[in-house]
C-alpha cells in the first residue's frame, strides 16, 4: 500500500516538475589493498536556480541560507581522521581534518567579511559544529590554490569573494551527520543514507561528510543555470576492524540495502574491480555490467549496479580467492607529509616534503596558512634549504597579525621529476593572554592542514570527476590534458608555552607593589627635604612609622 | 455570520474530543497555563574521566526527547565528545549502564553547544537571551511567558558553585540573577531546575524569582556519587541520581499521569547515598498535583472556548510590484581550470 | 692613549662575539630582543620589504619606517658590513658619552665654584677635586665598554644599539649646546622607541644653562626645534610608506598596547598576561602613564639645577619601567653612573643591588630554559626574577636620589649629626 502510493507520489511529482529537479544517489567502492576500503557516498541534488526555494527535493534550510547570504558556491566538510595520500591514492574529494569551509560570495555581496561570519555561524547551527568559531582571525582568502569548481561569470575578480577556514580541532559524530542527513530528500530512510548509521560509520579509520553546493550549466552555451547540492561521504575502513578482508554491506553499515530512494532519478553503485586482476575476488550479487574506463593511461574496470531495478533487500559483498598475498602499491604521482621542528617552546619550524613520483615536472600551489598565534618568517622560508630557488614561479604572503589575521603563504612551485622538494619556514611561539587558553591548554594547540593544489599530469591513481561531471558514470574515459586536484596535508600540533593560571591575583598585586616601590621613594624625594631631627625627642605613632622607614636609607 | 462561528467551534470542539477520547487529561492538567515547553541541559565537565557527566545529561535528553520536547525545543550542551572520543571502545554510543542496555547518546542528537562553546557566558548569555544577533536558532532559548523550561546542569561543583570545562566556574548567585532577569524578561512560566553535582543543593538556595521548582541530587556539605565502573571504558560510567531518575523517566509516557512529587522522591538515600534536596517555597503548585509532563514532555493543556471568537479582517497586503529585469541578457558563464594555469605558462 | 686600546678591545670583542656560534643565541635571548629590537624582526621587516609587502600590515615588523630604510640599502648595497656596523655605532656610543660627561665634569667645576661660598666650612674637604672629576669619563667609557650588557646587547645587533646611539648623541649636543643637533637627535630617538619623548626636558635645561640668557626662551626654542623635527620625522616616514600612516599602529601603537606578551626583563608581560580583560586598558594607562609622565613633572621641579642628573634618573627610570626594555637599556644607564661616583660613599644599597644584579643575571636564564625547555619550572619562576631585577634597578635609582640630597644637605649643614651637642637623625619631612 505504501509503495504504491509512494510510487503515485513520485509519479505525481515527476510529470509536475518534468526535469527542474533531480536527485540522484550514487556509492562508489574501492579496494585499496591491502588494508583498506574505501567507500564513498554522494547524494546529488540539482534544480533550478530560479525556482530554488520552491524545490521539493533540494533542502529548504541549505537553499535559505544559499540565497540568504548570496552564495556562489560553498563547500563544507567535517573530517575525522587522515587520509594517507601516499597509501591510498587520491579520493574523489579531500577534506582537512576537523571542518573545513569555504565559499564564494555572489559579486552583489558589498562586505564579504561580515557575510562569511554570518555564514558560518549559521551553518553552525545547521550542522551542529563549531563554525561560529571562525572569525577573521582563522580565514584566509587563498589566491591561487583554490578555484571555483561551478560555472561562474568568468570576468569578475573571483579570488577577493572567496573566504576560506579551517577548525583543525572539531570533532566529528552522531550530532553532525543527524542534521546532515535531513538534508536529504529521503532523510535516513529509504535509499543509499539508510545505510549510513553512525555506529558503523564512526568505527571507521577515516570518515568525512561534506556539503558541496555549486552552479552548474544547464546547457552547453552556458546560458542558464542549475544549482546542485552534492552531499557526500567518504569512509575508509580498516580490514582490521571488521575482521576480515571479504567486506558485504551487513559487515560495513550492519545492514543491508533496503533499495533506491523512491525520490531520486538513479541509483547506483560503483565498485572499482581493477584490482581484481592482482588479487582476485568474487562479488555477489554479479553487477548489472561492467565497464572498462581508460583515463589518463591508466585503466579502470567498474562494475555497476543500478539499484532502481531491485526492489528486495540487497547485500553487496565481496569474497576474496586468496587472502594473506602481499601487494606492492604503486605510489600516486604526488605525495607529501609535513611535521614540526624544533625543541622548546621558544622557536620551531614547519616542514612541507612533496615528492614528485611522475617522470615530468609536476605544478603544485602549496598553500600553508599559519594561526596568528604562530607567526611564521617569510624571510626564515628555505626550499631544498636555499632562501632562492628557482622552483618558485610565483608567491604570495599575507602577513598576520595577532589575534585579528592568520599567516598566509601561498607558492607556485614547479617540483622536478623524481624528486621531493622540501619546503621549511621558521615560526616563533606566542605567548597568549591566560584568558586566551582553552580550559584544556596543556593539551596542544592544532595547526590546520596545508592545500597542496596540483596539476597533475597524469591520471594515476586519481578518482576525482571532471569539472563538468556530477556523477560517476563522468569519470569513464574521461581523458583530458590536465588532472587538477587540492590535497590537504595531515596537520600537526605543537604545545604553546602556558602561564600560570592559578595566580593573576598574585601577579598584579606584586607587579603593582614593584611599582609603587618607585613611587614611594621618588614621592618622598620630590615634596620633602631633609632635616636634623633630636633623636631622644617623644615622637608621634606615624612619625615612628615614618623613622623606621627613613633608618634604613640613612 | 455568527451560526458560521458557532458552527466552526463545535467542529473544533468535536475535533478537539475525537482526538483526546483515547487520552483521560486528568483535572491538575486545566491549571497549568503554559503553552511551550523547553529544556536547557548542561554538561559542563570536559576531559574523558567525567564521560559519567556526559550520560546524565544525555540519559535527560533522551527522556525529555522521548516524552515529546522536539530537538529544536531542546538546548543540549555538552563540554566534551565522549562518543566519538578515540577513548571510546564502541564509537557514537554512551551508555548509561555496563551492560550496555540504552543507548542513551541515540541516532538522532542534535548537540547545540559543545566543546569549547559550552562557558559560563553562552550559558548565561542563552539563558538571558543577550546573544549574539548572528547566533543561529539552534543556539537561541526562544522562550515566552508561557514557556515551562526544564534546566538540567550537571558538572563538577561546591558550594555556591559549578565549574565549567575545569577553567572557570558560575556561582548560585549568578545563576539566580539570570534566572530573575529571566522573569523580568518575561522568559518563562515555570522552571524545573535539576542540578546534579555535589553540594547541589547550594545552588539554587540563592534562586529568588519566583515560579522555579528546584531539586538537587545532594544537600550541602554532601557528595554526589557515581554510579558503576565500566570496565570497558575504565571510568565510572553514570552518576547515581541520574541513574535512577532516568529508571523513573523509561516508565513514563507522554500520557502518564506521574507527578512531580513522585519524580522529587526518585532517590532515596539510600539509593542515592546522599539526600536529595528539593526547595518549593518559590513554586505557586503543589508538586503532588503538577504532572510530570508539564515539564518532561510537551503535552499541552486545551482550553475549549464557548464564546465566540471575533476575527478581524485582516488588510490585504498590498502587493509588491517586482521590477523584474526580464531584458536582462543572459550573462556569460564558464567553469575555470582549477590550477593557476596562466602564472605556470608565463614563466 | 688608554682610550684608544679601550675602543680596540671592546670593538674586538663586540665584532668577535657578533661572528662566534653562538651568535644566533645571543640574538634570539629574551633579555636581549625584545619584539621591538630583535634583529630577526628588523630582517624580517626588511624581507617583506623588499618583496613589495607593507611590513606594517602584519606583526612581525615594529621599527619606524626610518630603520626600515636605512636597513634595506644597507643589507642591498653592504650586507657585509653589518657586524662592523654595529660595533662601530657602539663604540661611538661609548666615545659619545665619554665627551658628555667630559663636559659634564666641567659643568660641575664651574658651577661647585660658584657656590663655593655657601658651604659649610665642615664639608669643604668634599668638594671634588680636579683629578677626581677627570676621573669620571673614563669610568664611563669603560663602563659602557665593558658592562656585559652592553656587550651582549651588541653583540645581539638589536635595534636598541641604534637607540643608545641617538640618545647619546642627543645628550652630547646638549651637553656641547648644539640645539638643533640634540633636538634631531633626540627626536630620531623618540620616533624609534617613543620613549626618550623624556629626556626633552633635561635636555632643555641643559641647553638653557648652556646658553645663558633667557631661559625661557631657551625652553620654547628647545621645544620647538624638538616638536618640528619629530613632526618632520613622522611625516617623513609616512611619505617612506607611501603616505600612509598606518605604520604608527604598529610602532607607537605596538608600544603603548602591549599586545606581544613575550617575556622580557620588565614588568608588563606577565602582568597583561595574567590581567582581567576589562581591566586591561585601565592598567595599561597606568602602566603607561607611570612610565611615561608620572615622574617627570615633580623629578624636574626638584632637580632643575642638575639636569645631568634629571636625565640619568629619567633613562633609568623609563628603561625598568617601559613596555619592552632589554639588558642594553640597562647597560646604557649603568654606564651613566660613574659620573655621580662621588655621590656613592652616600649611597646605602650598593651591595644589595650589587648582589640582586648577579644573582638574577645568572637566574634568568636559568629559570628560563627550566621553563621554557625542559618544563620543569613555570612561568612564575622567571618572572620572580624579572620582578627582583626590576626592584634592584628600582632600589638604585632611589638610592642614588637619596644619596644626592644627603650630600646636598651635608655640604650645606656640615657632616656632623648634631643638634646642640645632642645625637640627632636625619628624616625627610
Amino acid at each position: 500500500m505504501r509503495t504504491v502510493f509512494v510510487l503515485c507520489l513520485s509519479l505525481l511529482l515527476k510529470s509536475h516538475y518534468v526535469r527542474a529537479d533531480d536527485f540522484k544517489e550514487e556509492i562508489f567502492i574501492k579496494p585499496l589493498p591491502p588494508t583498506h576500503l574505501y567507500v564513498y557516498f554522494q547524494f546529488i541534488t540539482t534544480s533550478e536556480e530560479s525556482s530554488f526555494e520552491h524545490s521539493h527535493l533540494a533542502s529548504r534550510s541549505l537553499g535559505e541560507v544559499i540565497s540568504r547570504f548570496q552564495v556562489d558556491e560553498l563547500h563544507l566538510t567535517l573530517t575525522e581522521g587522515q587520509w594517507k595520500h601516499s597509501k591510498w591514492g587520491y579520493p574523489i574529494l579531500d577534506a582537512a581534518p576537523g571542518a573545513e569551509l569555504y565559499a564564494w560570495f555572489s559579486p552583489s555581496v558589498e562586505d564579504v567579511d561580515t557575510q562569511w561570519r554570518k555564514l558560518s555561524a549559521t551553518l553552525s547551527g545547521l550542522f551542529c559544529a563549531s563554525l561560529n568559531f571562525i572569525d577573521s582571525f582563522n580565514t584566509v582568502v587563498p589566491q591561487m590554490a583554490i578555484w571555483p569548481t561551478g560555472a561562474i561569470k568568468t570576468n569578475q575578480n573571483i579570488t577577493s569573494r572567496l573566504r576560506y577556514a579551517t577548525l583543525p580541532r572539531e570533532i566529528v559524530c552522531t550530532e553532525n551527520l543527524t542534521p546532515w542527513k535531513k538534508l536529504l530528500p529521503c532523510e535516513s530512510s529509504h535509499g543509499f543514507s539508510s545505510l549510513l548509521n553512525s555506529r558503523m560509520i564512526h568505527n571507521t579509520n577515516y570518515h568525512s561528510i561534506g556539503v558541496h553546493v555549486r552552479k552548474m550549466c544547464k546547457v552547453d552555451n552556458c546560458s542558464d543555470i542549475n544549482i546542485e547540492i552534492k552531499q557526500t561521504v567518504a569512509l575508509v575502513y580498516d580490514y582490521k576492524i571488521i575482521d576480515s578482508m571479504d567486506w558485504s554491506f551487513r559487515k560495513l553499515f550492519g545492514q543491508g540495502l533496503p533499495g533506491a530512494c523512491p525520490l531520486s532519478s538513479s541509483s547506483k553503485i560503483y565498485i572499482d574491480v581493477s584490482s581484481n586482476d592482482t588479487y582476485s575476488f568474487k562479488l555477489s550479487p554479479s553487477p548489472n555490467n561492467v565497464i572498462l574506463s581508460q583515463r589518463g593511461g591508466s585503466d579502470t574496470m567498474l562494475a555497476v549496479y543500478d539499484i532502481k531495478s531491485y526492489n528486495h533487500m540487497m547485500n553487496i559483498g565481496v569474497k576474496y580467492d586468496t587472502k594473506d598475498k602481499l601487494l606492492v602499491t604503486i605510489p600516486p604521482p604526488l605525495h607529501f607529509t609535513r611535521y614540526v621542528l624544533g625543541y622548546g617552546k621558544e622557536f620551531g619550524g614547519i616542514v612541507t616534503e612533496i615528492t614528485n613520483n611522475y617522470w615530468a615536472p609536476i605544478d603544485v600551489v602549496l598553500l600553508e596558512n599559519a594561526p596568528w598565534w604562530l607567526p611564521i618568517q617569510l624571510s626564515s622560508l628555505r626550499i631544498n634549504g636555499k632562501a632562492e630557488s628557482k622552483l618558485v614561479k610565483s608567491q604570495y604572503f599575507s602577513p598576520g597579525r595577532s589575534r585579528q589575521k592568520p599567516y598566509h603563504l601561498e607558492l607556485l612551485l614547479q617540483l622536478p621529476p623524481k624528486s621531493t622538494t622540501t619546503v621549511t619556514i621558521d615560526f616563533e611561539f606566542v605567548f597568549l593572554k591566560w584568558q586566551e587558553y582553552p580550559p584544556d591548554a596543556n593539551h596542544g594547540f592544532y595547526i590546520g592542514s596545508a592545500l597542496i593544489s596540483a596539476n597533475l599530469p597524469t591520471a594515476r591513481n586519481y578518482t576525482s570527476l571532471p569539472i563538468t561531471g556530477s556523477t560517476i558514470d563522468s569519470i569513464i574515459n574521461a581523458s583530458k590534458q590536465w588532472y587538477p586536484a587540492v590535497f590537504r596535508t595531515n596537520g600537526a600540533m605543537v604545545s604553546l608555552p602556558t602561564p600560570d593560571f592559578s595566580m593573576p591575583y598574585n601577579v598584579i598585586c606584586l607587579a603593582c607593589t614593584v611599582v609603587a616601590l618607585a613611587f614611594g621613594p621618588l614621592h618622598n624625594i620630590c615634596t620633602k627635604e631633609l632635616v636634623l631631627k633630636p633623636v631622644g625627642s617623644a615622637i608621634s605613632l606615624r612619625q615612628k612609622i615614618m623613622n623606621l622607614f627613613k633608618r634604613k636609607k640613612d | 455570520m455568527e451560526s458560521k462561528i458557532s458552527y466552526f467551534i463545535i467542529l473544533l470542539c468535536s475535533l478537539l474530543i475525537s482526538i483526546t477520547e483515547g487520552i483521560d487529561i486528568p483535572e491538575q492538567f486545566q491549571k497549568s497555563n503554559h503553552t511551550n515547553n523547553w529544556a536547557v541541559l548542561v554538561d559542563t565537565s570536559r576531559f574523558w574521566f567525567n564521560y559519567r557527566h556526559v550520560a546524565n545529561v544525555l540519559s535527560i535528553y533522551r527522556s525529555v526527547k522521548r516524552l515529546g520536547i522536539p530537538d529544536s525545543q531542546i538546548i543540549l550542551m555538552i563540554s566534551d565528545d565522549m562518543a566519538c572520543n578515540p577513548r571510546n571502545p564502541r564509537p557514537a554510543t554512551i551508555f548509561n549502564n555496563a551492560h550496555e542496555l540504552i543507548s542513551v547518546y541515540g541516532d538522532d542528537v542534535e548537540v547545540d553547544y559543545r566543546g569549547y562553546e559550552v562557558s559560563v557566558e553562552n550559558f548565561v548569555r542563552l539563558l538571558t537571551g543577550r546573544v549574539h544577533p548572528d547566533t543561529p536558532r539552534s543556539k537561541r532559548l526562544l522562550t515566552d511567558e508561557g514557556s515551562n523550561i526544564l534546566i538540567y546542569l550537571t558538572g563538577h561543583g561546591g558550594d555556591g558553585f559549578l565549574k565549567f570545562q575545569d577553567s572557570e566556574e558560575v556561582t548560585s548567585q549568578e545563576l539566580a540573577d539570570a534566572l530573575e532577569q529571566m522573569w523580568q524578561k518575561r522568559r518563562y512560566n515555570e522552571i524545573f531546575f535539576i542540578i546534579d553535582t555535589c553540594q547541589a543543593s547550594s545552588m539554587y538556595e540563592k534562586f529568588y524569582s519566583p515560579n522555579i521548582l528546584a531539586t538537587a541530587s545532594s544537600l550541602v556539605g554532601e557528595d554526589s556519587l557515581s554510579h558503576h565502573v565500566d570496565s570497558a571504558i575504565g571510568v565510572y560510567i553514570i552518576d547515581r541520581y541520574t541513574y535512577y531518575v532516568l529508571e523513573f523517566l523509561e516508565n513514563v509516557q507522554p500520557n502518564s499521569k506521574k507527578t512531580m512529587s513522585e519524580f522529587l522522591a526518585v532517590c532515596p538515600k539510600s539509593a542515592c547515598l546522599s539526600t536529595v534536596g528539593v526547595r518549593k517555597d518559590l513554586f505557586k503548585r503543589d508538586p503532588s498535583k503538577v504532572p510530570i509532563t508539564d515539564f518532561f514532555g510537551s503535552v499541552r493543556p486545551v482550553i475549549v472556548t464557548k464564546k465566540p471568537i471575533e476575527i478581524l479582517e485582516t488588510p490585504k497586503r498590498k502587493k509588491k510590484i517586482i521590477a523584474e529585469n526580464k531584458t536582462k541578457a543572459a550573462e556569460k558563464r564558464g567553469y575555470l581550470p582549477q590550477f593557476p594555469v596562466h602564472l605556470v605558462k608565463t614563466s | 692613549m688608554s682610550l684608544v686600546y679601550k675602543c680596540v678591545i671592546a670593538g674586538l670583542v663586540r665584532y668577535w662575539l657578533i661572528h662566534i656560534d653562538y651568535w644566533q643565541t645571543i640574538a634570539n635571548r629574551v633579555e636581549i630582543a625584545t619584539p621591538l629590537n630583535s634583529w630577526k624582526r628588523l630582517i624580517e621587516g626588511v624581507y617583506l620589504y623588499d618583496n613589495n609587502i607593507n611590513p606594517y600590515e602584519g606583526d612581525s615588523f615594529h621599527e619606524s619606517p626610518l630603520m626600515l630604510l636605512f636597513f634595506h640599502f644597507v643589507m642591498k648595497k653592504t650586507p657585509y658590513i653589518l657586524p662592523l656596523l654595529f660595533t662601530i655605532f657602539d663604540l661611538t656610543t661609548g666615545l659619545l658619552l665619554y665627551k658628555t660627561s667630559k663636559s659634564f665634569a666641567q659643568m660641575f667645576k664651574e658651577s661647585q665654584d660658584k657656590v663655593k661660598d655657601d658651604i659649610n666650612a665642615d664639608s669643604k674637604s668634599m668638594l671634588l677635586s680636579n683629578s677626581k672629576l677627570n676621573e669620571a669619563p673614563e669610568y664611563v667609557l669603560s663602563v659602557y665598554l665593558f658592562n656585559p650588557y652592553s656587550v651582549l646587547n651588541c653583540a645581539g645587533m638589536t635595534t636598541t644599539v641604534i637607540q643608545n646611539l641617538l640618545v647619546a648623541a642627543s645628550l652630547w649636543g646638549a651637553s656641547s649646546g648644539y640645539r638643533i643637533l640634540a633636538c634631531a637627535f633626540i627626536a630620531l630617538a623618540t620616533h624609534q622607541a617613543l620613549y626618550p619623548v623624556l629626556l626633552i626636558v633635561p635636555i632643555a635645561i641643559l641647553l638653557a644653562d648652556i646658553n645663558k640668557g633667557c631661559n625661557k626662551c631657551s625652553y620654547i626654542r628647545t621645544l620647538l626645534v624638538f616638536v618640528l623635527c619629530w613632526g618632520f620625522l613622522i611625516y617623513f616616514s609616512a611619505y617612506i610608506m607611501d603616505g600612509s600612516y598606518k605604520y604608527v599602529y604598529n610602532t607607537y601603537g605596538f608600544i603603548l598596547a602591549v599586545p606581544d606578551l613575550k617575556p622580557n626583563i620588565g614588568l608588563f608581560w606577565y602582568f597583561f598576561t595574567e590581567m582581567f580583560e576589562h581591566f586591561r586598558l585601565l592598567f595599561v594607562c597606568a602602566f603607561q602613564i607611570n612610565a611615561l609622565v608620572l615622574y617627570i613633572v615633580p623629578l624636574t621641579l626638584r632637580f632643575k639645577k642638575e639636569p645631568v642628573l634629571l636625565a640619568t634618573v629619567l633613562i633609568a627610570l623609563s628603561a625598568i619601567f617601559r613596555s619592552y626594555p632589554c639588558v642594553g637599556d640597562v647597560g646604557f644607564y649603568l654606564s651613566l653612573l660613574p659620573m655621580w661616583k662621588h655621590l656613592f660613599t652616600f649611597m646605602q644599597q650598593k651591595f644589595i643591588v650589587g648582589c640582586a644584579f648577579i644573582i638574577t643575571s645568572a637566574l634568568g636564564p636559568t629559570v628560563w630554559h627550566l621553563w621554557i625547555y625542559s618544563g620543569s619550572a613555570n612561568a612564575n619562576f622567571f618572572f620572580g626574577v624579572t620582578l627582583s631585577f626590576a626592584t634592584a634597578q628600582i632600589f638604585l635609582v632611589t638610592d642614588l636620589l637619596f644619596a644626592y640630597i644627603k650630600r646636598e644637605f651635608t655640604l650645606k649643614n656640615g657632616s656632623s649629626r648634631q643638634i646642640d651637642g645632642k645625637p640627632a637623625k636625619l628624616v625627610l619631612r
